[in-house]
């Protein structure tokens, strides 16, 4: 991983077109302002772990078809 | 090819029933081979089996049954993850959690299943939008639905066969639900 140390208000630039500014630093928070093309998806990484943990859940579910049929057509 | 199923017992699966999720599932890298199972009983779930191991299995949906106003907006490097040229070729799913009590399953929204239907491939992908949950509770609204449909249907009603077989990709309707992430 690449890693590069920023003050208050100075950016990182990826590629051409995204840019990513500290815009305030307080205690142990950091606050992120993100500039980039509207169809650049930007998720904060919590999103994906709880994709992951209801696809978990998903996989784990104790209802057997039958039962989900007839609960749903009962 | 024969395959095992934790569920359904032995199907039989062609290469007209595969779908490849070159990245897996998310939580499940490792799986990239699967196909839908319909269990012909007439509630629109779908089962997305892994062929490669018979307990992985994931209820999936179609989320216009019960968000008519459901939009799946992709970049364009997911179109091009997904080789869609044309969005009117992929069907979009909704992966299920169903709990002990079936009432409460719910249907995550925030990220879809993808399935390019010409090419057979999928991906699983992350919406932006803030107002899509990871769970979402769509029992009653499916269940409204599939009472309308029978109401719909009584008059022909035939004989149906009831036996769970794999679904040929290619025949699944499109969805109309995937947009272009516009700049």
């Amino acid at each position: 991983m690449l890693v590069l140390t920023r003050k208050l208000g100075e950016s990182i630039a990826i590629d051409d077109h995204i840019k990513i500014v500290v815009v305030q630093i307080k205690g142990k928070q950091v606050r992120l302002g993100i500039q980039a093309p509207k169809e650049t998806k930007i998720h904060r990484e919590e999103v994906y772990s709880a994709i992951r943990d209801q696809n978990q859940q998903a996989v784990k579910s104790p209802a057997a078809v039958a039962q989900v049929s007839k609960a749903l057509k009962g | 090819m024969i395959i095992e199923t934790g569920r359904f017992g032995q199907l039989t699966v062609g290469n007209d029933e595969t779908i490849v999720i070159p990245q897996g599932i998310l939580g499940f890298p490792e799986y990239t081979r699967f196909c839908l199972i319909d269990p012909a009983d007439d509630t629109l779930i779908l089962w997305l089996q892994s062929l490669e191991n018979p307990q992985v299995v994931f209820a999936v949906l179609e989320p216009k049954v019960f968000r008519v106003d459901y939009s799946a907006k992709l970049s364009a490097l997911e179109l091009r993850e997904l080789k869609l040229d044309n969005v009117n070729q992929s069907a979009v799913l909704s992966i299920l959690t169903i709990p002990e009590d079936i009432t409460q399953m719910t249907a995550n929204l925030k990220a879809p299943l993808v399935v390019n239907l010409k090419e057979q491939i999928a991906k699983q992908v992350v919406l932006q939008e803030n107002e899509y949950s990871v769970k979402h509770l769509m029992f009653k609204e499916l269940k409204t639905h599939l009472m309308t449909i029978r109401a719909q249907e009584r008059a022909g009603a035939a004989a149906e066969d009831v036996v769970p077989s794999a679904v040929a990709i290619r025949d699944i309707p499109p969805s109309l639900t995937v947009k272009p992430l516009m700049a």
